[in-house]
């Protein structure tokens, strides 16, 4: 495939997309208007053909296996461009460079946070959907769910870390946290673990162990506002105490999602009282612009996986999520294609993640 | 609290070698200011001693854990944490040579010591604007980080740290396993030299 012949099928997408699937002619309500949908397609083709000059021949991005792997899966689902085509414009080296990194026992990783990094690189290989890659696929979702604590670790189903993953290693302590969790479930759905495996069952305890919803967390600390903080007892958001935070609320609610919970479910309509309350594109609530692409990321993923099309806020105004996160993500794309955060904290300041992590929430933003 | 082989094992694979490093930080320059005050007598031994400790150290963890799960590791780590407890003793013994007051070598090398150990951590928020290479550089410096980076651990993203220090949520790179091997390698060759060249000065 020459480069030629990319550009020119990347052409054809942006200006076709308003006819592309996924697409309700003429209405917008709960969707993207289509001059919108075209200024995102758009959007997506820049960002990818930015993403794309930055992999080194080795298939790797910015030399580093996490980033790497969370930019092979944004490159490799982009919408609208044969998976071929992506195979050829880097995919397929990308997705070898993955597959380098396995470890015996499953694991799918260089040498630090193994967890993260068998997650999204498990997210990688699935976006790839080659054949030869499915045995990885298999004994990485299995390694996720092998490492959620539980009874096999110690840890009995009353302490607060059980169900819950971190970024594992060597680490004397038991943390875990919600946006490791997110990404383990994220992994372990998309690798199609079975809805009958235990690990969904005891990821939920610490989901509600994680939520400040009284009704269902058993630790003395939970309040009432519905949404999640950064592990039981802990949180980052601005204020202190155990204040629920952006971030950590879209994680845990599509993570109630990736675990089977319905959106009926009280805890989940809990979270959904605190979405409405803080509903935003502008910032990541309770943390400003700290993590604020991450946090488009889950919120784009959790919205469209309860299928919440319009949020009506505490004001009673409604809100397309979708027309106000595509509008907000274009808005801040740099002329070269990239986006990048003004805070550098969770590598933020790094380009190629977190242009990735916008292609994500855009691709999330135009599936139905 | 009772203490299970889950204890067991998290002391003797994590805590140990990062314990020991900064008991070092302390205690290697002082010793080498002590030295120095000696004109080296009972270097020797004080230097077998140390390598004992470490060895039985090594042969507890190997023990707990097995070799096919630790050799390696068990290995890099007390070779990393030995030559940085050299390096120190040698750098103190280096200030003990060149000052006249014991006091004022013990003040210099421990301080110094103390503030390649733990001065990345405690420069705060100053530490998130830093550029990575200089984090990296900071990261290599610290006894601290070298001995947990060769022992396999994942130091900044410990929970305490992680939530009070600013550097685990920016970029940064732990060092390869033989970087601080080179490093303080280096710093024990100079300060060897150094105290070498004081002692025929007769500085002391």
């Amino acid at each position: 495939m020459t480069r030629s012949m990319f550009a020119a099928a990347a052409l054809c997408v942006v200006l076709f997309a308003p006819l592309s699937a996924g697409q309700r002619p003429g209405s917008n309500a709960g969707g993207l208007s289509p001059a919108t949908r075209q200024e995102l397609m758009k959007s997506l083709a820049s960002g990818a053909a930015y993403l794309r000059a930055q992999q080194s021949a080795a298939g790797t991005f910015d030399a580093n296996p996490g980033v790497s792997a969370v930019a092979a899966a944004a490159l490799l689902r982009q919408p609208g461009v044969p998976k071929d085509m992506l195979m050829d414009a880097g995919g397929k080296r990308a997705l070898d460079a993955i597959v380098k990194l396995a470890k015996p026992d499953g694991g799918i990783y260089d040498k630090i946070v193994p967890h993260y990094i068998t997650a999204v690189s498990v997210m990688a290989l699935v976006a790839g959907g080659r054949p030869q890659d499915k045995p990885l696929i298999e004994k990485g979702r299995a390694y996720l769910a092998e490492h959620i604590w539980d009874e096999g670790e110690g840890v009995k189903p009353n302490d607060k870390w059980y169900g819950g993953i971190g970024y594992g290693g060597s680490d004397p302590d038991r943390r875990a946290d919600i946006i490791s969790l997110e990404y383990a479930l994220r992994a372990m759905k998309e690798a199609e673990l079975p809805a009958n495996d235990a690990a969904w069952e005891k990821a939920i305890k610490f989901l509600q162990r994680t939520q400040n919803n009284s009704e269902t967390n058993d630790q003395g600390w939970a309040s009432n506002d519905g949404g999640f903080v950064y592990y039981p007892g802990f949180t980052y958001h601005s204020d202190g105490g155990t204040k629920s935070y952006g971030s950590a609320t879209y994680a845990g609610v599509i993570s109630y999602a990736w675990a089977n919970v319905k959106k009926e479910d009280a805890r989940v309509q809990a979270v959904l009282k605190w979405i409405r309350d803080n509903y935003t594109v502008d910032e990541n609530p309770g943390m400003g612009q700290k993590t604020v692409y991450y946090y488009y990321l889950v919120f784009a993923k959790a919205l469209q996986a309860v299928g919440q099309p319009v949020i009506v806020d505490a004001k009673g105004r409604s809100h397309n999520w979708r027309e106000d996160l595509a509008k907000k993500l274009i808005s801040l794309q740099h002329p070269e294609g990239y986006w990048v955060n003004t805070d550098r904290a969770e590598l933020q300041d790094n380009k190629v993640l977190v242009t990735a992590f916008t292609m994500q929430a855009m691709e999330a933003i135009l599936q139905p | 609290m009772h203490f299970t082989p889950t204890h067991f094992r998290a002391v003797t694979t994590t805590t140990l070698p990062i314990f020991e490093a900064a008991v070092l930080v302390v205690a290697a320059p002082l010793c080498g200011v002590a030295l120095a005050v000696r004109r080296l007598r009972g270097a020797a031994l004080a230097a077998a001693i140390f390598a004992a400790a470490l060895t039985v150290s090594a042969l507890w963890t190997i023990l707990a854990l097995g070799w096919s799960a630790a050799g390696g590791r068990v290995f890099v780590s007390y070779a990393t944490v030995g030559t940085i407890g050299f390096a120190l003793a040698a750098l103190g013994a280096w200030f003990g040579s060149v000052w006249r007051d014991p006091l004022d070598a013990a003040a210099f090398s421990v301080g110094l010591a103390v503030l390649a150990a733990f001065g990345i951590f405690a420069a705060g928020p100053l530490a998130a604007n830093l550029p990575t290479p200089i984090v990296n550089a900071a990261l290599i410096a610290s006894p601290i980080v070298s001995a947990a980076s060769a022992a396999d651990v994942d130091l900044l993203r410990t929970d305490l740290l992680y939530r009070i220090s600013p550097l685990a949520h920016g970029r940064f790179d732990y060092p390869a396993w033989f970087t601080p091997l080179i490093v303080y390698g280096t710093l024990l060759l100079i300060s060897l030299a150094g105290t070498a060249r004081a002692m025929r000065k007769g500085w002391l």
